[in-house]
């Protein structure tokens, strides 16, 4: 057994190490991890593809200080132990000092976990938990903190003239968070929460689910969730002849499922900043080099949080010391794709400029910021 | 490099004894348990809920040694009547109410959150650890399949009515490999927990307990040798195969495909040109065999 | 009330078809069969396929679908499982594990890994104060139309009689000069086709994601083992309990009943009850079982 591990092993080693001597040269590599199979997997691959147009960019305009970024993009099937096994691969192996990555916290914490360890840096495209902010000086957040936009949305549901309203969310950490701090602020301005629904995420049918809406007969339903869930719980909505308003986290990443039904009845809180200046252009080229006119706001996250990695290694220093120590300070001073970034002293981002968005005749306009 | 050695290794060392403890049931006394994921993930909660409370470690080990014998009792022990194919069923079907119980109370495990769990100090202490239940686990398995109880378990897989009219009880053979057999898999989730420093209900999935089944098929079920070299094949294959999808121009999500497929198809292949998994188990002829 | 019986009665349509084919499959060749709800997936995507063709009418993209999947079915049974007949079931089950995984990738490759959309013209019924849409019906109606055929297939055919020995015991039947080998090709077309017709009207009810097998994996099975694995229409009785009781148990204002302040069972419950029904079944035959018959 010891002859065949060993020899296993050394065949991996030798594999590793001739693509290791190969790319040992100029570019500067760093790593991406997202869950290009399984679950999410569109939101996902837009965060990546935001990543490659940011790499294009910076090759563009001539690398960091010369060398040429390289991105090695690795799948982790949305599953803990694959995310790790990426994860160490792109520390140990390629030896990137930092790596982007998109996932729930599932995944996030426990890779989180091994770069600290690592001595090496994590940049958060996905997740929003507050266990997130445990590791000061590893892991940034580009995400913004969900608690901060739900609380908008609270107050928003509340000021909208709802007296009732219901939450439907999905039964994850980002859905729990918003369901916690949109009720809390909806609450404290007089209204009552009629019913809580949790959804199991990548169900196929949500009747069982919504018909207990029906009954309650709330005046607003409070949302968020991503893209194809988003669409079904919609549909399911309007099928079942339930006509209230919904106020979402993030209305851009769910996915209208009937534009006519949807037009009027679908406003919420929405990181600003896409429309104009740096998110146009990304917007833009997104469009011609990949072809596809859906785009989510992970492109404009996995964008910035290339440009503000590679803005740190031009300032401080390629290695994950340097990049840490630089990292603040360039945030302050970029206005990104996703706005500007704001963070607090263990890297998370906190007052992210927000916009009240409504959906109109097929596409969202701006109807007010918050910031 | 010597770094993604020692992790590896590590993962390959903690699969190896969820594999040993799967051969113990099905490889060795025919039992399909498909909720083999289940008797880890108590483990890995173990800990976990341990370090919430702010218990020490040991807690968390007594906890889970514990806890999942126990279950596996309250899983076989009214399913005993039961064929195979409805306790794979049962046993599955135990595994997604322990997920969904964890995903479902916040308050105990943290919900979808999922818990952090103290590391331990350094890779290397994990790799020891790792080896050493491997180890035990490895010996332990090999005196059971030599001694006159494991010969009785492999006649109760061929033929349990012949077992029975040997004087044996087959249903208590079935629940001491079972106890035996958590217990070990247990201390591989208590290991994982320390070893990852997060457990959350995501990680302890159907497809979980299908990668420690191809373990333990690809190797060759009723052989321990076999079924450690298959846990270390599979791990292997998913790894390597990332640095060869490296090599490849093509778009990054469908390479990810490919790689899926390509593993898939490997699978495949295997048991078309090697049925009998990778290490055949050899037959004996004993006083109590068979024909 | 009449809005949650008819929610039900769709859902367990949505299940049923592809249910059936599993315990068909089950039948016959004696294991789980995994890549038997890939080949829905699969049949969900011919259609899609088809149906983008301009002119071609959509029950035509699906019966083209079917004998599509039909005859990739056979292709997996030929190139994959024709060849392991002899081994352990639970080989097999794990080999379908892998043709499945392989079959997924594969459909992320060539359709990408986001979801696809069917977009089925679709009206809305309301009859006193339930609501239901055209589409409802037509899967209801489907499913009922595919059962029956099936069964008048199985009992009133030659053919079908055969497969039925064949199901009941191998090697009997095939001394008695039934071809078996022939036979398994035909089970295998029949359920893939069936699998695909399944998968499409899942497909149009909902979406299409080369990660769907995955995530009806669990109602699947739990229908087919409630209704008692190689039970072909058992499946079909195990889609309604299942889906009656999901959708009721939800329902049910259990706290007006006992309490007198209202409170159901939230919904992140339900696939509890799905796996509880599961087990409360198990355990009722375990107990039946007592003789240590099967």
């Amino acid at each position: 057994m010891k002859k065949w591990l060993s020899l296993a092993l050394a065949g991996a080693v030798a594999t590793a190490s001739t693509l290791g001597a190969a790319q040992a040269a100029d570019p500067i590599q760093i790593g991406v991890i997202a869950n290009l199979t399984g679950q999410d997997v569109k939101t996902s691959v837009q965060m990546v593809r935001g990543v490659e147009l940011a790499a294009d960019d910076i090759n563009a305009a001539g690398g960091i200080n010369g060398q040429p970024i390289k991105l090695i993009v690795e799948d982790s099937e949305y599953r803990a132990q694959e995310a790790l096994n990426a994860a160490t691969k792109l520390y140990t192996v390629d030896k990137v000092e930092a790596a982007i990555m998109f996932g729930g916290s599932s995944l996030m914490i426990p890779v989180a976990q091994m770069a600290k360890e690592q001595g090496k840096i994590l940049v958060n495209t996905s997740s929003s938990s507050p266990k997130l902010g445990e590791y000061p000086g590893t892991l940034f957040s580009i995400l913004p903190l969900d608690d901060i936009l739900a609380k908008d949305l609270g107050n928003l549901v509340a000021d909208g003239g709802a007296k009732t309203a219901a939450v439907v969310v999905p039964n994850n950490a980002f859905g729990l968070g918003v369901a916690e701090a949109a009720a809390a602020a909806f609450k404290a301005k007089g209204g009552t929460i009629v019913e809580t629904i949790a959804y199991t995420e990548g169900q196929p049918n949500y009747r069982a689910d919504i018909q207990v809406l029906a009954g309650k007969k709330p005046e607003a339903i409070i949302t968020c969730g991503y893209g194809d869930d988003s669409r079904t719980i919609l549909r399911t909505v309007r099928e079942l002849g339930i006509d209230a308003p919904w106020y979402a986290a993030y209305p851009s990443i769910l996915e209208v499922e009937n534009p006519e039904w949807m037009s009027g009845k679908l406003s919420g809180v929405d990181n600003g900043g896409y429309s104009q200046g740096v998110g146009k252009a990304v917007l833009d080229k997104y469009k011609a080099k990949y072809n596809e006119e859906d785009v989510l706001a992970h492109v404009y996250y996995g964008y910035d949080a290339l440009m503000v990695l590679a803005e740190a290694m031009k300032k401080g220093g390629t290695d994950a010391a340097s990049i840490a120590k630089a990292l603040p300070d360039v945030v302050k001073a970029y206005d990104g794709a996703s706005g500007k970034i704001v963070w607090d002293d263990r890297g998370q981002r906190i007052d992210p400029p927000l916009d009240i968005i409504a959906y109109k005749d097929g596409k969202f306009e701006t109807t007010g910021t918050l910031n | 490099m010597i770094d993604f050695v020692i992790y590896s290794v590590t993962v390959i060392a903690i699969w190896s004894v969820l594999a040993l403890s799967l051969n113990l049931q099905f490889g060795m006394t025919g039992l399909v348990n498909f909720g083999q994921i289940l008797p880890f993930a108590i483990g890995s909660y173990a800990a976990g809920i341990a370090a919430s409370f702010g218990y020490p470690w040991w807690i968390g080990v007594i906890g889970g040694l514990l806890f999942a014998p126990l279950l596996s009792l309250a899983v076989i022990l009214p399913a005993q009547r039961l064929s195979q194919d409805y306790w794979a069923l049962i046993t599955l079907g135990a595994a997604e109410i322990f997920r969904l119980t964890m995903l479902n109370t916040p308050s105990l495990a943290g919900g979808a959150d999922g818990l952090n769990v103290p590391r331990f100090g350094s890779p290397v202490l994990a790799l020891c650890i790792a080896l050493a239940l491997l180890v035990v686990s490895f010996f332990f398995a090999e005196r059971v399949s030599r001694s006159p109880f494991g010969r009785m378990l492999r006649v109760i897989r061929e033929d349990e009515v012949l077992a029975s009219t040997l004087g044996r009880n087959p249903i208590r053979y079935q629940a001491s490999v079972s106890v035996a057999a958590w217990m070990m898999a247990a201390a591989a989730g208590i290991t994982y927990g320390h070893f990852s420093g997060y457990v959350a209900p995501t990680s302890f999935t159907v497809t979980e307990t299908f990668i420690i089944w191809t373990a333990v098929i690809v190797g060759g079920p009723g052989r321990n040798i076999g079924v450690v070299i298959g846990a270390a094949v599979i791990q292997l294959l998913g790894v390597s195969s990332r640095f060869v999808a490296q090599w490849v121009d093509l778009p990054s999500d469908l390479i990810a495909n490919l790689r899926l497929a390509a593993f898939g198809l490997i699978l495949v292949l295997m048991f078309i040109y090697r049925p009998q998994g990778l290490i055949a188990e050899k037959r004996e002829a004993h006083n109590v065999d068979r024909d | 009330m009449l809005q949650v019986f008819i929610n039900s009665i769709v859902y367990a349509s949505e299940i049923a078809v592809i249910a059936v084919g599993v315990s068909l499959s089950y039948s016959v060749l004696r294991f789980a069969n995994f890549a038997h709800i890939q080949l829905a997936i699969v049949g969900g995507y011919l259609t899609y396929s088809f149906a983008a063709i301009p002119g071609l009418p959509m029950v035509i993209a699906v019966l083209l679908a079917a004998i599509g999947t039909g005859i990739i079915a056979v292709l997996i049974d030929v190139l994959v499982f024709s060849r392991i007949r002899g081994i352990s079931a639970e080989g097999k089950m794990i080999v379908s594990w892998g043709v499945a995984l392989f079959i997924r990738s594969m459909l992320s490759v060539i359709y990408g890994g986001s979801a696809k959309v069917f977009d089925v013209p679709s009206e809305v019924i309301i009859v006193q104060d339930a609501v239901f849409t055209t589409l409802d019906i037509t899967v209801v109606v489907a499913t009922a139309v595919l059962m029956v055929g099936l069964h008048a297939f199985l009992y009133r055919t030659r053919t079908g009689s055969a497969l039925r020995a064949l199901a009941s015991n191998y090697d009997l039947a095939v001394t008695r000069g039934i071809p078996g080998e022939r036979l398994i090709r035909l089970m295998w077309f029949l359920s893939g086709a069936l699998a695909a017709v399944g998968g499409s009207l899942f497909a149009m009810q909902t979406r299409l994601q080369p990660s769907l097998d995955l995530v009806i994996l669990l109602p699947v099975f739990a229908a087919v083992t409630i209704g008692g694995m190689s039970n072909v229409f058992g499946a079909v009785i195990g889609a309604l309990v299942l889906s009656f009781a999901q959708n009721f148990l939800i329902w049910i204002d259990f706290g007006t009943l006992f309490f007198g302040e209202p409170w159901h069972i939230p919904t992140q419950f339900r696939d509890y009850i799905a796996v509880l029904a599961l087990l409360i079944v198990l355990l009722l035959k375990s107990g039946r079982a007592a003789g240590g018959k099967r």
